[in-house]
């Protein structure tokens, strides 16, 4: 039970676990002894309150500092740079996409000259495109934009009123 | 009579949710410092058993409290690694009789308007 208490401890911000890590352990382990003695059902509760109140006490100290992430392990994506050859590859194989497309649309016409000619499907296809890339390129601005002007900072300075007060 | 008459000092009481697991806290560390495990215990017996500390409800009540400066921490001499004693500030105990000013009030005006609705 130590161990995964441990294991789990891990979900909490890495300074609040600097700070706390120590003492919860000890306490925890305390706790833990004082079960031991205990029937079944007092030990699964002991159990059961344990992990629930770390659960819950490490996803409020995640939402409390938002700008401190869970720890990943090798799923952490910090390091991660998009590769410029993926895009090119990327790019290659949306073009092979679009000719194909048309090469079967114009193998339906060919196929069928009396029959109803399908609409011409890349105006739609370029406005989406367009439509979704500008949306994009503007959300990332919004965000370079208040990053850069460190609104989120602001946003996280705590006004204390009385502690000037008593000060 | 109303539970908002508030006086000037009032305006000043810091705001923090006082949920039952901190009052409780307060509470036991309003009779002397106490370290984390010993919190538990006595929050225990304070309320008859019917609240049961976890630590991690514990450690972030703590925390909270420390942020604002409501207790303070104190390493003990022997194994000060990983033990630290909480004692309440004096910031903490005049926020905490505040509390139990304004729960007193509070009391007052329930039992007026439970008699009120008796009668």
């Amino acid at each position: 039970m130590l161990r995964l208490y441990r294991i789990l401890l891990h979900l909490y911000p890495s300074a609040y676990l600097n700070e706390f890590a120590e003492e919860m352990t000890s306490a925890f382990r305390e706790a833990e002894r004082d079960c031991l003695g205990l029937n079944l059902k007092v030990r699964a509760m002991f159990c059961i309150r344990e992990i629930s109140g770390v659960l819950s006490g490490a996803l409020r100290e995640q939402i409390r500092y938002p700008n401190r992430r869970l720890p990943m392990g090798r799923f952490d994506m910090r390091s991660f740079r998009f590769p410029r050859a993926t895009i090119v590859l990327m790019l290659m194989i949306l073009f092979g996409v679009v000719v194909a497309i048309e090469r079967g649309r114009a193998l339906s016409i060919q196929l069928a000259p009396g029959g109803t000619v399908p609409l011409a499907w890349w105006p739609a296809f370029t406005a989406a495109l367009a439509l979704v890339t500008g949306a994009g390129v503007t959300g990332y601005g919004i965000l370079f934009l208040l990053g850069r002007a460190g609104t989120q900072r602001i946003a996280s300075i705590q006004t204390d009123v009385s502690g000037d007060r008593e000060s | 009579m109303s539970l908002y008459d508030i006086s000037v000092d009032d305006i000043y009481m810091e705001r923090l949710s006082l949920t039952e697991p901190v009052l409780m806290v307060l509470l036991s560390l309003a009779e002397r410092p106490r370290h984390g495990y010993a919190i538990i215990k006595d929050v225990e017996q304070l309320s008859g058993g019917s609240v049961l500390l976890s630590t991690g409800t514990l450690y972030g009540a703590l925390q909270r409290l420390l942020e604002r400066g409501w207790i303070e921490g104190v390493k003990e001499e022997k194994n000060s690694r990983d033990r630290r004693t909480y004692r309440l500030t004096s910031r903490g105990r005049r926020n905490l009789q505040r509390e139990f000013e304004r729960m007193k009030r509070l009391t007052k005006l329930a039992s007026i308007r439970i008699s009120r609705s008796e009668a």
